[in-house]
């Protein structure tokens, strides 16, 4: 049980590694969505829009109307976000290649834009 | 023979030198008279010679000479003239009319004339009038052939009854004028009755010379040998020659300064030798010579006989044309009774041969145009006669008409009559109490054409009333039918002004307003019409001010409250009357807006209320009601309206999507706000726009979010 299996162990370690560099690499990643995923201050962008843009966050939200849409463009929805109880509006673009509707509940991932606009980089159905 | 001559020289020498009198030239021999001749008339009958060349314009010269006792100025004799000649155009006697240049005009329009009228009108026939009327129907009556078979004490009485109305302010002196033609005429005659005695001095003086011429023929022709008749024929050659050179015209004959002593020498015989023959005077010369001075004297004495006879011949014819020429200038003058009377004197004066007219037959002949008659002193006679009887038809008939109350046509032939008979007692001693009616109506009438002219219709309407009630024959429903016309005609003339007006057109309702005023220029409409207009162009003015300060303010409120003043004051101003109209359609919408928000706050919609005021904003921004509803209703909508107020500023800022967010929130907050919902189209079109190129070109999306970020 000695010598031989040595290779053994070596080989029995190597997968056991990529595993966790991945673990350790997903992890690092996830810390670094969870920066991105900071919950979108309704009130503070309500009252004072130009000191958010460049900022990114997550927003949970349900449609609420279809604003405008042009095609090649996108759309600007109002969303109400899920603990808020004000509508915000949103502009996504066509290259999401989104199917919304109202009503249904989307989590935005959104970048304060010049200008205050919410634009939505991702989004996902909740 | 010898003897004869001899007395006859004697006889011929003391009578020449004594007698003195100086003969004339006659119009025939063609002298003129000399300096020394002493015959009163020559010179005027030399003058009246040479006018009788010329009888149409010596007998105007004559009339206008005669004419020193008319009162009648020029001017006047012409019209009269004129009336007078029926040939004329001037005048039409049966519509009473005066005709000048195509003009018409009533007789008693004549300005001297209708004075004339007017004046005797008024003054009622003085006791004098009825007293010279009584003189001068003495004097007819004295000169008539049916009383004193025209005995010369009657003919001298009734002269000196001419002096007597010449007194008469009536008579204007005529009767004198008259009684001077007599005066004159008589003492013509007398100098005619002097020149017949000279001229028989002078006939008795020739057959003396006559007589010694023939004695110193026969005592000649014995001494020569030559037979009677050859002596007889050379003294009566001689004596031609002299009688001939008296008449050739250029020799003047003296026998008032110049006497042949013939006498000197009275007693002388026959047997005078033949050296001392040609001794002028001597008495017993009886030489050729002699012979000759002899038959020279007796030519002379000839010639003074014809130049007498002549001068009293003319001072006949002078008498004579002076005597026509009164009678026609009386007659010329309507002094008709005058006429009459001068023409009886005539009558009496000159003979029967002298009775045709020499002077104012082209007059006469006017008068009796289809006559070919001699006219006489009796056709003037005729003519005056039937002028008087004319006269007192008129008044005749002028009487009747006044009885029956027909007044009008009682003053019109009154008017013709006093035109003809103005002179004539008929006319003059008409009943002061008929004057004085017709002279009111006359007044009234001449009152009522002077108004008419002047267009015072109202006033012609009384008057005529007036009238009308004073006579019955005035058409004062004629008068009145023309007054209405013309006034209606006024009235709508000023209408049509007026509507003009309203239209803007003034210068067509100027064009009304003339005519009107034309037509009936005291019209009332007329002062009530330019008092509106006064007004309106004052009121215009004032709101002209008021419009442009309000209008500057922009208060809107102030200009639409007076919009109807406004509207009647600017109808016609091309300026104020559009911006008025803009202001009045501005502001009724911000009324139909306040009304909405009334309605709304009714229904305790206070949000639409305010979007309804909102709505307001747009048209008066600064309208004081507006902005108290506003301020009332805000706190209300407080929250609404800061969403609106800052979703505004945002897009004024061009952060649509924060203004995208405060209209939705304001949405929120009145879902139904039509603000909120045109800012967001408005809005999210904006982004559209902006968010296109990024959506082409993603590096500048890049780009953007890297600006974005920074």
């Amino acid at each position: 049980m000695n010598n031989p299996f040595m290779p053994i162990p070596l080989l029995r370690f190597a997968p056991r590694s990529l595993v966790l560099a991945a673990l350790l690499g997903a992890m690092a990643l996830m810390a670094g969505c969870g920066r991105s995923g900071e919950p979108f201050p309704v009130q503070a962008f309500l009252t004072a829009p130009d000191n958010l843009q460049g900022n990114r966050y997550q927003l949970d939200a349900a449609i609420d109307a279809q604003l405008n849409w042009r095609e090649g463009v996108g759309r600007i929805i109002a969303v109400s976000p899920l603990k808020d109880d004000a509508r915000l509006p949103v502009f996504i673009a066509d290259s999401l290649k989104a199917n919304l509707l109202v009503a249904q509940r989307y989590r935005f991932i959104v970048t304060v834009r010049k200008g205050g606009l919410l634009y939505v980089e991702h989004l996902d159905k909740l | 023979m010898r003897r004869f001559l001899s007395s006859l020289v004697l006889a011929g020498g003391g009578l020449i030198t004594s007698h003195g009198v100086a003969a004339q030239g006659t119009p025939g021999f063609g002298t003129s008279a000399a300096p020394a001749t002493s015959v009163s008339a020559g010179s005027s009958a030399a003058g009246l010679a040479n006018a009788a060349d010329t009888k149409p314009a010596a007998t105007d010269g004559m009339t206008r000479a005669l004419n020193i006792n008319s009162l009648e100025s020029g001017t006047l004799l012409k019209i009269i003239n004129q009336a007078f000649d029926t040939n004329s155009d001037s005048i039409d006697p049966e519509n009473g009319t005066f005709n000048w240049k195509g003009h018409s005009y009533d007789i008693g329009q004549f300005r001297v004339f209708r004075g004339r009228f007017e004046r005797y009108l008024a003054l009622p026939p003085s006791k004098d009038e009825t007293a010279y009327a009584s003189t001068l129907n003495q004097i007819t009556e004295l000169l008539s052939t049916r009383n004193g078979d025209g005995a010369a004490s009657n003919v001298k009485d009734a002269w000196k009854l001419l002096y007597q109305a010449s007194e008469y302010d009536a008579d204007g002196g005529n009767s004198l004028g008259v009684a001077n033609q007599v005066f004159n005429a008589w003492r013509i005659r007398d100098e005619k009755e002097a020149l017949t005695i000279a001229q028989n001095e002078l006939e008795r003086l020739r057959r003396q010379q006559q007589g010694s011429v023939v004695y110193g023929a026969d005592a000649l022709a014995s001494e020569t040998g030559q037979t009677v008749a050859d002596a007889a024929s050379a003294a009566a050659l001689l004596g031609g020659q002299v009688a001939s050179s008296g008449a050739g015209g250029g020799t003047t004959v003296q026998t008032g300064g110049t006497s042949n002593n013939t006498g000197g020498k009275k007693g002388t015989t026959s047997s005078t030798p033949p050296s001392t023959k040609g001794a002028v005077g001597s008495g017993g010369a009886i030489g050729p010579a002699g012979q000759m001075f002899r038959a020279r004297e007796l030519a002379e004495t000839e010639a003074k006989i014809q130049a007498l006879s002549a001068a009293g011949l003319l001072s006949v014819t002078q008498a004579k044309l002076q005597f026509q020429s009164q009678i026609m200038s009386l007659f010329l003058q309507r002094r008709f009774q005058h006429c009459l009377i001068a023409a009886s004197f005539y009558r009496f004066i000159f003979k029967g041969s002298h009775q045709d007219l020499e002077v104012g037959k082209k007059e006469l002949a006017t008068f009796m145009p289809s006559s070919d008659l001699a006219f006489t002193v009796e056709t003037i006679e005729f003519l005056a006669r039937e002028a008087i009887n004319d006269v007192n038809s008129g008044m005749a008939a002028v009487r009747s008409s006044y009885d029956d109350n027909r007044k009008i046509a009682a003053l019109e032939r009154l008017q013709e009559t006093f035109f003809m008979g103005e002179y004539l007692p008929a006319v003059t001693q008409f009943e002061t109490s008929r004057k004085e009616s017709l002279l009111t109506l006359y007044r009234k009438v001449d009152e009522a054409r002077k108004l008419a002219d002047l267009r015072d219709y109202e006033a012609v309407v009384r008057l005529n009333d007036e009238i009308s009630s004073m006579t019955s024959d005035f058409r004062g429903a004629e008068v009145n039918a023309a007054v209405r016309s013309a006034q209606r005609m006024s009235s709508l003339a000023l209408s049509a002004a007026q509507q003009c007006a309203a239209g803007g057109d003034y210068p067509k309702a100027q064009e009304f307003v003339e005519k009107a005023a034309q037509i009936w220029p005291l019209n009332p409409a007329i002062k009530t019409y330019t008092d509106n207009m006064a007004s309106q162009a004052n009121m215009g003015t004032q709101a002209a001010l008021f419009f442009d300060d309000a209008f500057k303010r922009t208060d809107y409120r102030r200009i639409y409250e007076k919009r109807a003043e406004l509207a009647v004051a600017f109808l016609n101003d091309n300026v104020r009357g559009p911006q008025l109209k803009a202001v009045i359609d501005r502001m009724a919408r911000v009324e139909i807006y306040l009304a909405q928000e009334d309605e709304l706050l009714a229904q305790n919609n206070a949000f639409a209320a305010w979007e309804a005021l909102v709505g307001a904003t747009n048209f008066a921004p600064d309208d004081v009601e507006l902005n108290q509803r506003m301020a009332k209703l805000a706190p209300r909508v407080a929250d609404f309206i800061g969403k609106l107020d800052q979703a505004r500023r945002y897009e004024n800022d061009k952060h649509y999507a924060a203004s995208l967010t405060n209209y939705l929130a304001a949405q929120d907050l009145y879902p139904a706000s039509q603000i909120s919902r045109v800012g967001i189209g408005r809005v999210t079109n904006i982004i559209m726009d902006q968010m296109a190129p990024a959506a082409a070109d993603p590096a500048a999306a890049v780009k953007d979010d890297a600006d974005a970020a920074k």
